[in-house]
């Protein structure tokens, strides 16, 4: 066995990505610092870990994110790297400069392949030269009456925005050249009035647009591989719920395209490390957005599907150990996000886990970072966790993950479960034929049949509970407080909650 | 002894008698076959309804049920019929009072309505930030606002009241 390429890592993160580090480093014979926040005493990653380290109270700015405090973690507890995880700094170029300043290792790019990707004007102009396809439309903005050649080539339909604007302020969608005759010099005067600048500018509006993106892993000798993609395209306001490898529709011409492009852009940032792609995919084609210059939350898809440790990919590329060719992916894979949040109405749902029944049996992996005793609480995000399932193929997969979410129990929280459960037997989800609206139109209510066991089932407990009051009462003897006047008391210390 | 259920706005209506170890329980047109087994300390137990098994995690906290059945998690409130009595006695004696009370601790963003407000089922009374996010505080049932306990800008406790309802005069 080859001797570790790290002696000690330091994770400079929380919760499942903390833990999932954790894991591999442990396998490796990497020592693993953790640090933790004062509310995260407890958690997993503090006890799973050999070193803890704590490094503030909870808001993130005094702990999660204090440079200088992890900076003097690490070097107080000797660690020769540092892993960022996700979130949090794993994107921040200044703190990977001082990660390399104090001779610490940042698992992750150098920094300038960080701020070219940070910066997304930077980051579309080097897609632009690497030849990476970006959404057609004009580079610099426009005067209004420029504009209908443009959208003749660009082909309608096609949106039109503000060129100061942002947040979606001031986005028209035209269809045919004579609405754009009319939008163009009111969204013009719209933007003059609304932000003292009346230029526009044009882009190919995309219609049932996928978020599909790639993985990639690159090494200090310029080889770039990729592991395929990952659709994420069951999302709610930008964030992701379900993900799937490989995309329902992709081609094996597109996917090669795709992959292609994603390892151009790579190299033209001289990328180091694990690195994802994303693209807008529509209709048979697709685009470019952003690169996350770090490991993705959803890494666990390709994982199972192409039998890689990208964390162990991540120390080894580190150390300056070449990229292995990734192997032919088998089957099909299916992460499901859970997040403590009500299923009705998304709302972080916060309290302390006091049962937890996880799924098992094949296929089944779960990153989480819940135990019983688990407090959610409102300072950091809700995700407790991430099931990812394995199967032969689409179908398999999708059974498998219902299986596993009628098996999955958390009580103490309100979880995303139940809405896991809505999309996949949804038929829009498994005709393969979705995108980021899905989430909008499936119906998310409970179907009848399944409130009527519910509702059963309420009974079957409450007719034990009545019952065994009664008898209680009934002995005379050792009761004292009867049914009427519990019933009474809680009546008043009751009252509605939510 | 009847029971009573509501999951929304649907109530169920249940009456049951004894066969030896099972339930035969009656909603409506509906009877069911129930014989139920306890596992451990009694939040979990497997259901057989008429030959069908069901694997059933059913909370109480008071009278609200949460249950866990068929991958699904769905709050109940259920009653038996001393209970319901109770109830309408004691919501008798207070005009039907209840309060609206945070169920996260956060700050209040703005609080939506003024005391006299007639407000709707589920109209935002208040909305709260709490997780980085803004959550709309809801009222349970229509009613007239009579107390508002907190102001735009207020850090809440979980479980802190925010605003009480008294039932709408005739």
């Amino acid at each position: 066995m080859n001797p570790p390429p790290f002696q000690r890592v330091l994770i400079a993160n929380r919760g499942e990505i903390a833990l999932r580090v954790i894991a591999t480093a442990a396998e490796m014979g990497i020592e693993t610092v953790a640090v933790y926040s004062e509310p995260d005493r407890n958690a997993l990653h503090v006890r799973r870990a050999d070193i803890a380290i704590c490094i503030g109270p909870a808001a993130p700015s005094a702990s999660y994110l204090n440079q200088d405090r992890i900076l003097e973690a690490a070097r107080e507890a000797g660690a020769d790297c540092l892993h960022p995880g996700y979130g949090f700094l794993a994107e921040n170029a200044a703190f990977a400069e001082k990660c390399e300043a104090a001779g610490i290792t940042f698992l992750g790019p150098s920094p300038s392949a960080i701020r070219a990707m940070g910066d997304k004007v930077a980051a579309r102009r080097v897609a632009k030269e690497a030849g990476v396809p970006l959404v057609p439309g004009l580079d610099d903005p426009a005067d209004a009456s420029d504009l209908a050649a443009i959208a003749e080539q660009i082909g309608y339909p096609v949106m039109l925005k503000a060129a100061a604007g942002g947040g979606g302020k001031g986005i028209r969608i035209i269809r045919d050249p004579a609405e754009l005759a009319q939008a163009a010099d009111l969204a013009s005067a719209e933007a003059l009035a609304a932000f003292g600048d009346g230029r526009v500018y044009l882009e190919k509006f995309v219609t049932k647009p996928r978020h599909v993106e790639v993985q990639i892993m690159a090494d200090r000798h310029g080889r770039v591989v990729a592991y395929g993609e990952r659709e994420c395209s069951v999302q709610r306001r930008h964030q992701k719920r379900v993900e799937e490898s490989p995309c329902a529709v992709l081609t094996e011409e597109l996917r090669a395209k795709m992959c292609d492009a994603a390892c151009a852009l790579a190299r033209a940032v001289e990328y180091v490390g694990a690195g994802t792609v994303e693209f807008l995919y529509s209709e048979g084609e697709f685009y470019f957005l952003e690169m996350n210059t770090r490991l993705q939350v959803e890494h666990p898809v390709t994982e199972v599907r192409f039998g890689v440790d990208l964390v162990r990919e991540q120390f080894r590329v580190a150390a300056g150990e070449p990229v292995a060719e990734p192997r032919e992916p088998i089957g099909h894979a299916i992460e499901v996000r859970v997040n403590a949040e009500d299923p009705e109405t998304f709302f972080p749902s916060l309290g302390t886990i006091r049962r937890l029944a996880p799924p098992g049996g094949p296929g089944v992996r779960l990153d989480a970072s819940m135990f019983v005793g688990h407090e959610v609480t409102p300072h950091y995000d809700s995700m407790l966790g991430k099931l990812i399932v394995h199967a032969a193929d689409r179908g398999q997969a999708i059974e498998r993950a219902i299986r596993c979410l009628r098996e999955f129990r958390i009580v103490g929280v309100s979880t995303s479960l139940p809405v896991a459960l809505r999309v996949f037997h949804s038929a829009e989800f498994r005709s393969g034929d979705y995108d980021t609206g899905i989430l909008e139109r499936i119906d998310r209510s409970v179907p009848e049949v399944r409130n009527e066991i519910a509702s059963l089932a309420a009974v079957v407990a409450k007719i034990q509970r009545s019952e065994k009051w009664s008898a209680g009462a009934s002995h005379g003897g050792g009761e004292s407080i009867t049914p009427w006047v519990l019933v009474d008391r809680m009546s008043r210390v009751g009252g509605p909650r939510r | 002894m009847k029971y009573y259920t509501r999951i929304g706005d649907t109530e169920r209506e249940y009456s049951f008698v004894r066969e030896g170890d099972d339930l035969i329980i009656s909603c409506g047109d509906k009877s069911y076959r129930c014989e139920r087994s306890q596992i451990g300390d009694g939040a979990v137990f497997s259901l057989i309804v008429d030959g069908r098994s069901f694997d059933c995690l059913v909370e109480f906290d008071n009278d609200r049920a949460i249950v866990q059945v068929v991958g699904e998690r769905v709050e109940v409130q259920v009653e038996d019929a001393r209970e319901r009595a109770a109830k309408a006695v004691s919501s008798a004696k207070s005009g039907g009072k209840r309060t609206v009370a945070a169920a996260m601790p956060g700050v209040v963003v703005s609080v939506d309505v003024a005391v006299g407000d007639v407000v709707e089922d589920r109209q935002t009374l208040v909305v709260l930030d709490a997780m980085k996010m803004q959550n709309p505080i809801g009222a349970e049932g229509s009613g007239v606002v009579a107390k508002v306990h907190v102001s735009e800008g207020d850090t809440v406790g979980n479980g802190d009241p925010l605003v009480d309802l008294v039932d709408e005069e005739d």
